[in-house]
């Protein structure tokens, strides 16, 4: 499967963002048709017709060193989904079971002396659930992890060349055009950047300037639904309710530090 | 065949050969792939342009050695710090004898029994087995880099971040420690901010965090000029390990656990390093 990767403008730098869960294929579109010299360099045994290339679309030319770093990140980011899926979760379902099965019998019994027994009982079988660390709701989606499955399979084969779809390079060259004549705080030019994909339907980089707005700038995210939601319990249900299926979920994306261009 | 990376900073004289922080996260992640589906590596040494077109020689036996390293360090139990789930530490105590109490006083109530038996012991099992479920994994993960090593190949890649620090090294004309401060400046720039707090350890005259080799041409090693090692020819002078603040551990080698003698991470060690016999001697 074809991936994509775009080294996005940031105020002072560059991010590359790789597209690793989008699973969709856009039709049409030339795959494999980057820089020979980076593909011979970079990918190893490869090539099948462009299926199992990783494109990376810059504003620039790009070092074989770039290219490894970039081929890096993706192979660990897809690592890290697989490493998630089977990291203890069935002890976990199990301690989070019995735990409920427990706060639930100690609250009824304990309901007969009152709510201050109830307070205390709750909240001691409360705090042995597993709610710190890892849960089963962190990390991708359970369709991203399928995804990654998927890629991890065939990711020796990998090839990585700098992106040649005319459209994608069209599109990233407007993104950095943008960010070239926007002035101001960093916080407008990542939001102005955010609007410009948003626009553009560039669902993955307008997910990765909102999530770097979410982390710069916390407060400026204001607005008190805004802070229930970033909660940790809360944050925690509404990451698994969107691994229930039907529901609409992020896409998944790596990113990896650029030098400025 | 999967790329991973070890990076040839340039230094006054000489190189250090390094994988930041983010390069063992990198490490775990992708031995994670390896443990699933197993391939063979190839191990991309970072340089700068100009260093690209020189023959590897010796670096290439360091730079496995550091990855055989990095790779140890980065598959250790523990050593992302990600806390298991659950209480912990003081709170664990009061939970298990707040179960036992129960139990004590449960009398003919099951339901206090059940809970006791759960606060009491239960949680205290269930953190136990998931604690040797990671220990498990990560031994898998160890076995997969373990197979995986040495590298099936090893290339020099041109790095354009760093060729921009070798240019900020060329531009000074008499070189002296307090390079390292523009250096330390220009890393964010070059897309190699990471590399940042290693250039200003040098700047101070400290020995850097993080999992490095000093790679010496012809001076003495940074910051330990006091016992430095033959200079006379590339050499492994020191690897340091970083530990949970950042701060350099005091011994070259990275210290395992006793529940860390695992075959596949014994296997890692096998071929060793010759680190702690040749590390300078600190302040």
């Amino acid at each position: 499967m074809p991936v994509d990767a775009y080294i996005l403008p940031v105020p002072g730098a560059s991010t590359c963002v790789i597209a690793w869960g989008d699973r969709r294929r856009r039709p049409g579109e030339t795959r494999g048709a980057g820089t020979s010299s980076a593909a011979s360099s970079v990918g190893a045994v490869s090539s099948t017709g462009g299926d199992d290339t990783l494109s990376v679309y810059a504003p620039g030319p790009l070092s074989e060193g770039e290219l490894s770093e970039v081929a890096g990140r993706y192979i660990a980011a897809l690592g890290s989904t697989l490493f998630r899926s089977g990291s203890g979760g069935a002890i976990k379902v199990w301690w989070w079971v019995i735990g409920i099965v427990v706060l639930a019998l100690l609250v009824l019994q304990s309901s007969s002396g009152g709510l201050p027994a109830v307070w205390i009982t709750a909240a001691a079988a409360f705090t042995a659930l597993p709610l710190r660390g890892s849960s089963a709701a962190d990390g991708p989606s359970g369709g991203a992890r399928s995804v990654a499955r998927r890629q991890a399979r065939r990711v020796q084969h990998l090839t990585t060349v700098t992106g040649g779809d005319a459209r994608e390079q069209e599109r990233l060259t407007a993104i950095w055009r943008v960010a070239q004549r926007q002035r101001g705080s960093e916080l407008a030019l990542l939001r102005a950047m955010e609007a410009h994909c948003a626009e553009s339907r560039w669902q993955v980089a307008a997910a990765f300037y909102r999530d770097r707005i979410s982390q710069r700038f916390p407060a400026a995210e204001g607005g008190p639904l805004r802070r229930l939601k970033a909660m940790p319990g809360v944050a925690s249900l509404l990451r698994l309710v969107s691994h229930l299926p039907g529901s609409k979920t992020p896409p998944a994306y790596a990113t990896l530090e650029m030098r400025s261009w | 065949m999967i790329a991973v990376r070890v990076y040839a900073l340039p230094l006054r004289q000489g190189a250090a050969l390094c994988i930041p922080i983010s390069g063992l996260d990198d490490l775990r992640r992708t031995a994670s792939l390896l443990a699933v589906h197993p391939a063979p590596l190839r191990l991309d040494i970072l340089v700068s342009g100009e260093a690209a077109s020189k023959s590897l020689g010796a670096l290439n036996e360091q730079a496995e050695a550091l990855l055989r390293h990095a790779a140890v360090v980065a598959l250790t139990p523990d050593s992302d710090h990600t806390p298991l789930p659950g209480p912990a530490g003081r709170w664990l105590t009061t939970l298990v004898f707040w179960g036992l109490l129960m139990l004590l006083e449960a009398g003919q109530s099951a339901v206090f029994i059940v809970s006791g038996l759960w606060l009491a012991f239960g949680v205290r099992w269930a953190r136990g087995r998931l604690s040797a479920r990671i220990a498990a994994e990560r031994s898998r993960l160890a076995g997969a880099v373990a197979w995986a090593l040495p590298p099936a190949e090893t290339r020099a890649a041109p790095h354009a971040g760093l060729s921009a620090l070798r240019q900020v090294l060329a531009t000074k004309v008499s070189v002296s420690d307090s390079v390292y401060w523009d250096l330390a400046e220009a890393c964010p720039r070059a897309g190699l901010g990471e590399f940042a707090g290693f250039y200003t350890a040098l700047a101070n005259g400290e020995r850097p965090a993080g999992v490095w080799a000093w790679l010496a041409e012809a001076s003495p090693a940074p910051g330990a000029e006091a016992a430095a090692p033959d200079a006379s020819a590339a050499h492994l002078a020191s690897v340091d390990t970083v530990n949970e603040t950042g701060a350099p551990e005091p011994s070259g080698v990275h210290a395992m656990d006793e529940a860390d003698n695992s075959e596949p991470r014994q296997a890692l060690f096998a071929e060793g390093l010759p680190i702690a016999s040749e590390k300078p001697a600190q302040d």
